[in-house]
């Protein structure tokens, strides 16, 4: 049988601000916004996932 | 036997086998694939015309018994659609954009339906020629090949949805086609290649009706599915925001699609939309009767 599958899995975090993030993922802290986007970069193609912006200086990497 | 019922039978054979030729079109959708699952429904369609074309012949031999392997016939019918959901099914677990469980059904239901009607076509076109003669019979055999090719079409999407190409923008991290949102990406270098790979349209159901349709998730992944599979799919397996999607604006109802084609040409992506098959498993017939 097929399965439609909507499982969605956080993989990490990656943030310049540790203090807004909290909890059982692994975080990545970066120094600036260019070193945010190098790595969620290189985590979503390794991961094979897709990085959000929460809007609060946080990215998660999501596989969907 | 008589030379009658031996013309009756081969007319009734020829017409359905003829019809489920006609019916057989390796189109886009590249199903059935060619030539060995052609070749697998020309025999059963061959069956099915033979059985069909038979059963007048033995009713008017008065040999009954023979009328019941019209009912195993049957039960081999039912096989093609275990048979054709079996094959799809198992070529889904590698897709990238898959066709999804509705469409798959869909597919198969019409492979069983059109041999019931190739076995009433044989049936029809030799019980017109045992009564009426070789040259009537096959003449109203023409005319019953004509209602069965209408009987096999469907609703396709334009008869139910407007369809319109709309633009791609970002709200800061948020992807939207027309007023639909569509996703959240957080990096600058997705956002440059969804916009310059990604292509958007709306589907607006023409017909409360019709807004059951394109809820349905089968649906939705049949369009994504038929467009990918014509034009081509840019994704890879760590590229997953080149994924198609097909979102729902919640005020108008209207549908976003966001795929990645690898041919941009817009009125071959309109063309392919138009044609995607309205799934019957999709239609509930909602408010009928009400």
């Amino acid at each position: 049988m097929t399965k439609v599958k909507f499982e969605k899995n956080v993989v990490c975090g990656v943030t310049t601000d540790p203090s807004r993030v909290r909890g059982g993922i692994p975080i990545l802290v970066v120094d600036d916004e260019e070193e945010m986007e190098r790595v969620s970069g290189l985590l979503s193609r390794i991961l094979d996932a897709v990085a959000h912006d929460m809007g609060t200086g946080v990215y998660l990497v999501v596989q969907h | 036997m008589e030379e009658r019922y031996l013309i009756s039978i081969a007319l009734g054979a020829v017409f359905g086998v003829v019809t489920r030729f006609l019916l057989l079109r390796v189109d886009y959708r590249a199903y059935p694939s060619y030539p060995h699952a052609y070749t697998a429904h020309l025999a059963f369609g061959l069956l099915a015309g033979l059985v069909g074309a038979v059963t007048p012949v033995a009713l008017a031999a008065e040999q009954y018994d023979a009328v019941t392997f019209l009912l195993l016939v049957a039960t081999q019918f039912r096989e093609i659609r275990n048979l054709e959901r079996d094959k799809l099914e198992h070529l889904e677990t590698i897709e990238l954009v898959p066709r999804g469980a509705n469409y798959i059904e869909g597919i198969a239901e019409l492979f069983e339906l059109r041999n019931y009607l190739i076995m009433l076509v044989g049936a029809a076109t030799s019980g017109l020629v045992l009564i009426s003669g070789a040259v009537p019979g096959a003449g109203a055999g023409v005319v019953l090949y004509l209602v069965a090719l209408s009987l096999s079409g469907d609703l396709q999407l334009e008869d139910v949805a407007e369809i319109q190409p709309a633009d791609l923008r970002f709200e800061g991290p948020e992807l939207f086609i027309d007023d639909v949102h569509i996703m959240n990406i957080a990096r600058e270098e997705s956002r440059e290649m969804i916009l310059q790979y990604g292509v958007g349209l709306t589907v607006q159901a023409k017909d409360d009706e019709f807004v059951g349709v394109l809820d349905n998730m089968g649906q939705r992944q049949a369009i994504v599915h038929d467009l990918i599979h014509v034009l081509g799919n840019r994704e890879d397996v760590d590229t997953p925001e080149l994924k198609p999607q097909v979102r729902k604006d919640m005020d108008s109802q209207k549908m976003g699609v966001y795929f990645c084609p690898l041919d941009f040409d817009r009125d071959r992506i309109l063309k392919i939309v138009r044609y995607v098959p309205v799934l019957s498993n999709a239609r509930r017939g909602a408010g009928e009767g009400l």
